[in-house]
């Protein structure tokens, strides 16, 4: 079933993806897998080495938080619109200064 | 008499330095890689590639090079590991070798990879990850990560690598097989039966021009061997103490070697407010306290374990940054200092070279 990706801004500014993409899925990460099958620069952006979402990456189904990060087995149905963001506590670090000593 | 490239790593960016006028001037480039956390850059005389190494605390660590001063970027292949478990959360490193082509990138969390394609493609060294000791490697304040590796630029095949706190490990095949090379460190975070398994190297090279010399700076102490680490000798006697993370070396003269002490583990700063630099040139015999035209009092900043570089001129120019955004350079050998530049973010890495 056909359902909508909205990519933040935040992430446009970095690699260079349309702001909607329409793919078929019927959970998260079969969105995900076919967003990334036409746009694969994105690859590294939402996931890591593992295939996890990232740990200050969020995604939205409509207007709820996903409950599986692990696995993206959230379902989505037709006219649902997902949205890629980056989670305000990505800051958090370079402020507190979590490496400072880089030690 | 040559001019230098400059390459200043923060927190928010990279700046590319160019000297002229016998480096008496340097022309800044603009902000490059603006926003993220650029954790190391270097120039590789090979290809004539800046390679930047920064990662973004939403979207990752990302490779990027460029062979126009950064005019433009092109992103090269990025480390990733293949195990489904481990995910590559910062590139601390990265390290040209001895053949074209070959590239080596240290590590967080505690790996080393490999390119052999200009950093087209990356292999983890699993030869490392799977030595015996990696049982014994703990993260230190940063996480567990490789951050040094020197390759002998007449044996590519001889490679010393060090970490935190992983220790210190040499190959002669390529890295093959790798040896454990911490005999003689003292490490107060390690029971007395286990010193030679991961001390806390904070920096590490071994001398382009005399095999088998490495300096060292340890969590514990300044160390130098001559014998590619199968002994080190601790060479504080002159130091104003034991803890610091940059060294840098003089790839004039094996016998020659820099340090920024700093105040302990717990306070990370340079003792009494005062910064100073230690050169010597006697293979740590004796220490000079370098701190003409640097801060004297006042100064509660750390000089991280990659903000120390030369540019291999002669004389030898000298050029570090703080965690206040402070740089400093020298280009006497480090006789005296000049702030070049302030108000960065904290200068993460300071890599040089000479311009022939």
């Amino acid at each position: 079933m056909s359902v909508e990706i909205r990519m933040a801004r935040g992430l446009r500014v970095h690699v260079d993806v349309p702001e909607r993409v329409e793919v078929e899925g019927a959970t998260a990460r079969e969105a995900i897998d076919a967003l990334i099958e036409t746009h694969p620069s994105l690859r590294r952006f939402v996931l890591d080495d593992a295939y996890r979402l990232r740990e200050h990456v969020n995604i939205y189904i409509n207007d709820e938080l996903i409950s599986d990060r692990q696995q993206l087995s959230d379902s989505v149905s037709m006219g649902d619109t997902l949205y890629i963001l980056p989670a305000v506590s990505g800051g958090a670090g370079d402020e507190m200064g979590s490496e400072q000593e880089r030690s | 008499m040559s001019e230098a490239g400059l390459l200043v790593s923060t927190r928010k960016g990279l700046l590319i330095g160019r000297s002229s006028n016998e480096r008496a001037h340097w022309e800044w480039s603009e902000l490059q890689r603006g926003g993220w956390i650029v954790d190391y850059s270097i120039f590789d005389p090979r290809s004539g590639k800046i390679w930047c190494s920064a990662s973004h605390w939403q979207w990752g660590p990302r490779l990027h090079y460029s062979t126009d001063w950064g005019e433009s970027w092109t992103e090269g292949g990025t480390p990733a590991f293949s195990d489904g478990e481990r995910s590559v959360e910062a590139i601390w490193l990265i390290e040209p070798g001895g053949r074209d082509g070959l590239l080596y990138a240290g590590i967080m969390p505690g790996a080393l990879f490999r390119s052999e394609d200009d950093g087209e493609s990356w292999q983890e060294v699993t030869t490392l990850s799977d030595h015996p000791y990696s049982k014994y490697w703990e993260p230190g304040a940063a996480g567990l990560v490789f951050h040094h590796v020197s390759v002998d630029p007449d044996d590519p095949d001889r490679i010393v690598v060090g970490g935190s706190a992983t220790g210190i490990y040499v190959s002669y095949d390529g890295g093959e097989r790798w040896e454990a090379r911490n005999a003689g460190i003292v490490s107060d975070h390690l029971p007395p039966e286990m010193q030679d398994t991961a001390p806390c190297v904070h920096s590490l090279f071994a001398h382009p021009l005399q095999q088998g010399r490495l300096w060292q700076q340890n969590h514990f102490g300044q160390y130098r061997s001559d014998d590619d680490g199968r002994s080190w000798i601790k060479v504080n006697d002159g130091l104003p103490g034991e803890f610091g993370f940059p060294t840098a070396i003089d790839p004039r003269d094996p016998d020659a070697c820099y340090f920024v002490p700093h105040d302990s583990d717990q306070a990370r700063m340079p003792y009494g407010g005062a910064l100073a630099v230690y050169r010597t040139r006697d293979a740590g015999a004796s220490w000079d306290r370098l701190d003409n035209g640097l801060p004297q009092t006042g100064f509660f900043q750390t000089v991280y374990r990659h903000a120390l570089g030369q540019d291999g001129c002669d004389p030898l120019g000298l050029y570090f940054g703080s965690s206040g955004g402070e740089l400093y350079g020298s280009v006497d050998d480090g006789d005296s200092w000049s702030l070049m530049r302030e108000h960065l973010a904290p200068i993460t890495a300071v890599r040089a070279w000479r311009m022939d």
